[in-house]
């Protein structure tokens, strides 16, 4: 599978599109009661990786291991403490509000529950089409004329459009989750446990949607998830986290055939597998 | 632990309440339960049938909404009472029917006989008490031990689950626990009064892959000493391949599959498993996962003939589509609900 995705994803250019270094965030856990911070937690700890265009690095680590907070930070939904994250050139981390803006364009988000992330009392349509709202200067007409489209491309129905979010299933919530993410273009999807909460049927067809729209776009993906069985599946390379910190980074079958560090042994040797047993 | 290693005996050694023709610890038989909704009774729950002997553990295997839950609650005595009942079948315990038990019976039982750990366990956890409390509480209504024996056999219990430092960590109230030393307190709840049966509705999949895999490792120990039946819950192939004997697979509320864990998971005679396991990533290379298209019927809304008909690559017009499919043995101990599994050849694990 990775043979078509690096054919016809891999730019001219040698310049990976996502370059984070040093990435720091801290959170004040406890305050004295002035107010002045007590402890600190460091959730994200000089954490440095690179992604190429049109390929996937799958973020793998337990709770609290700081890898939501790391695809937070690079999406500047959080600021970080220290360290750069820049994408396709341009700094992140140091944009401005104008810069950010368009910044914003290049970068969506998928997250695990897609019906907290779908206002309910808006009809798909103007769901999935809501950050053109924002990045273009289309009118409602246009917008669901682009939503169509994007119906299309996660295999949804056309006629889903007219519908409301709570009239799907979790999987297509998280197709319409998905159209939504596509709807600006975005060079970069970070799926943070985007197929974490579906069922396995549906978990796969996802997974293959995503694999099929990388393919298509060339879009590459942050995957963010607990389940290592399928980051090695989606990701072309692999960072495992503890403690917000990366103990090892690695080509995705590299690290799932013979890690180095023995974390990520331990993490992979707890993974219950059917095939194991016997 | 003398104590647990007693109860291992009553359960074991005695074969107590007999009665039941099979011997098994667990016997439903024609299962059937009902939910109100605007539309009727909707069957969510329909023949189903299966036994758990001493000191097996049965996998319950199913996505959301194939009845695996609701089966649980019915063995437990746990559904609502007005929005559900249970239409047909019987569930007997080491022989006594439980099914009709008034809720005063059924309490007996749940609290000494059969007892239940959930996937979420800050929600069954009260967090106004001391872990300690809670569990002398269970000795104490059940046991009608005295406080400070109770108080005593928390402490074993907590130590027999694996919490370190039971004798002071007993007067501490659950918050001050972690996501995996809850569910242990939760097991050590469940034992308190030695169950012959225990339930597991999805016990570790809340939990990092490194605690459940020491929480799947406790039950297994655990079974092993007190000679416990385990009915344990779950969508996750992986933990059930790791922890039961034998697997029941469950779709649209049915039983389509049962078999020991080895012929489920490499030999599958029905398509939903055979669909199940194309789900799965493989060990090696990157073959693109089939999934199952389509989605799991509502109650109301079950399709005529085979309810996996819709979703099935090897159905048959004129057949699959028209016979509702029995559960028959196919093999010596292998039972489907398929019309062609005599036919069709089935990929399992390779």
């Amino acid at each position: 599978m990775s043979e078509p995705l690096q054919v016809v994803a891999e730019p001219a250019s040698p310049e990976p599109l996502l370059v984070v270094r040093d990435l720091t965030k801290t959170f004040v856990t406890r305050r004295d009661p002035l107010g002045r911070p007590r402890e600190r937690l460091t959730a994200v700890d000089a954490v440095s990786f690179e992604l190429a265009a049109g390929r996937t690095l799958g973020l793998v680590g337990e709770s609290g291991s700081g890898k939501s907070t790391t695809g937070r930070l690079i999406a500047r939904l959080i600021e970080p403490d220290a360290g750069t994250v820049v994408l396709g050139g341009r700094d992140v981390t140091a944009a401005g509000r104008e810069e950010l803006r368009e910044l914003r364009r290049d970068v969506a988000m998928v997250f695990q529950d897609p019906y907290s992330s779908l206002d309910p009392s808006w009809i798909v349509a103007d769901v999935i089409a809501e950050p053109l709202r924002y990045h273009s200067g289309l009118g409602r007409r246009e917008r669901h004329r682009r939503a169509a489209e994007l119906l299309d491309q996660v295999g949804l129905d056309r006629r889903a459009a007219m519908r409301y979010p709570y009239e799907f299933s979790g999987g297509q919530r998280q197709r319409l989750a998905i159209a939504r993410a596509l709807a600006l273009n975005p060079r970069l999807i970070i799926c943070d446990e985007a197929v974490s909460a579906l069922d396995v049927s549906t978990q796969a067809s996802i997974i293959t949607l995503l694999e099929d729209l990388q393919r298509e776009l060339g879009v590459s993906y942050l995957f963010i998830s607990h389940d290592l069985a399928v980051v090695r599946h989606v990701s072309h390379r692999v960072a495992v986290m503890r403690g917000g910190a990366i103990v090892e980074t690695g080509d995705a079958d590299r690290v799932w055939s013979d890690p180095q560090e023995d974390y990520t042994r331990a993490l992979l040797d707890a993974v219950p597998r059917v095939a194991r047993r016997v | 632990m003398t104590d647990a290693g007693t109860g291992a005996v009553t359960a074991a050694g005695t074969g107590s309440g007999t009665g039941s023709g099979t011997g098994a610890l667990l016997e439903v038989e024609g299962l059937a339960v009902e939910f109100a909704t605007a539309q009727g009774w909707a069957r969510v729950v329909d023949d189903v049938s299966f036994t758990i002997g001493r000191g097996e553990t049965l996998g319950l295997l199913g996505e959301s909404g194939c009845g695996k839950s609701v089966t649980s609650l019915a063995v437990m005595g746990l559904l609502p009472p007005r929005s559900s009942r249970i239409a047909a079948g019987s569930i007997r315990l080491d022989g006594r029917e439980l099914r009709g038990l008034s809720e005063s019976e059924l309490s007996d039982v749940r609290g000494n006989a059969v007892s239940m750990i959930f996937q979420e366990p800050m929600t069954s956890l009260d967090p106004a008490f001391r872990v300690g409390e809670q569990i002398s509480a269970v000795l104490r209504r059940h046991r009608g031990a005295s406080r400070s024996a109770a108080r005593r056999r928390a402490v074993e219990l907590l130590d027999l689950v694996g919490i370190p430092d039971a004798a002071r960590r007993v007067d501490d109230y659950p918050h001050t626990f972690s996501g995996g030393m809850r569910q242990r307190v939760m097991i050590a709840i469940a034992l308190a009064c030695e169950p012959d049966l225990l339930i597991a509705d999805e016990p570790t999949t809340a939990l990092d892959v490194t605690v459940q895999k020491q929480i799947l490792e406790l039950l297994a120990g655990l079974q092993e000493r007190l000679g416990m039946g385990v009915l344990f819950v779950t969508h996750d192939m992986g933990v059930i391949s790791q922890i039961s004997d034998r697997v029941v697979v469950m779709y649209a509320g049915q039983v389509v599959e049962q078999a020991s864990t080895e012929e489920v998971f490499w030999h599958p005679q029905h398509p939903y498993t055979e669909g199940l396991l194309a789900c799965l990533p493989a060990e090696h290379g990157r073959e693109r996962l089939r999934g199952i298209p389509g989605l799991v019927p509502g109650p109301l809304d079950l399709p005529g003939g085979c309810r996996f008909h819709p979703r099935c690559h090897h159905a048959r017009a004129g057949v699959c589509d028209v016979t509702p499919p029995g559960l028959d043995e196919v093999l010596a101990g292998h039972h489907t609900r398929c019309l062609l599994a005599r036919d069709i050849e089935l990929r399992g694990i390779s």
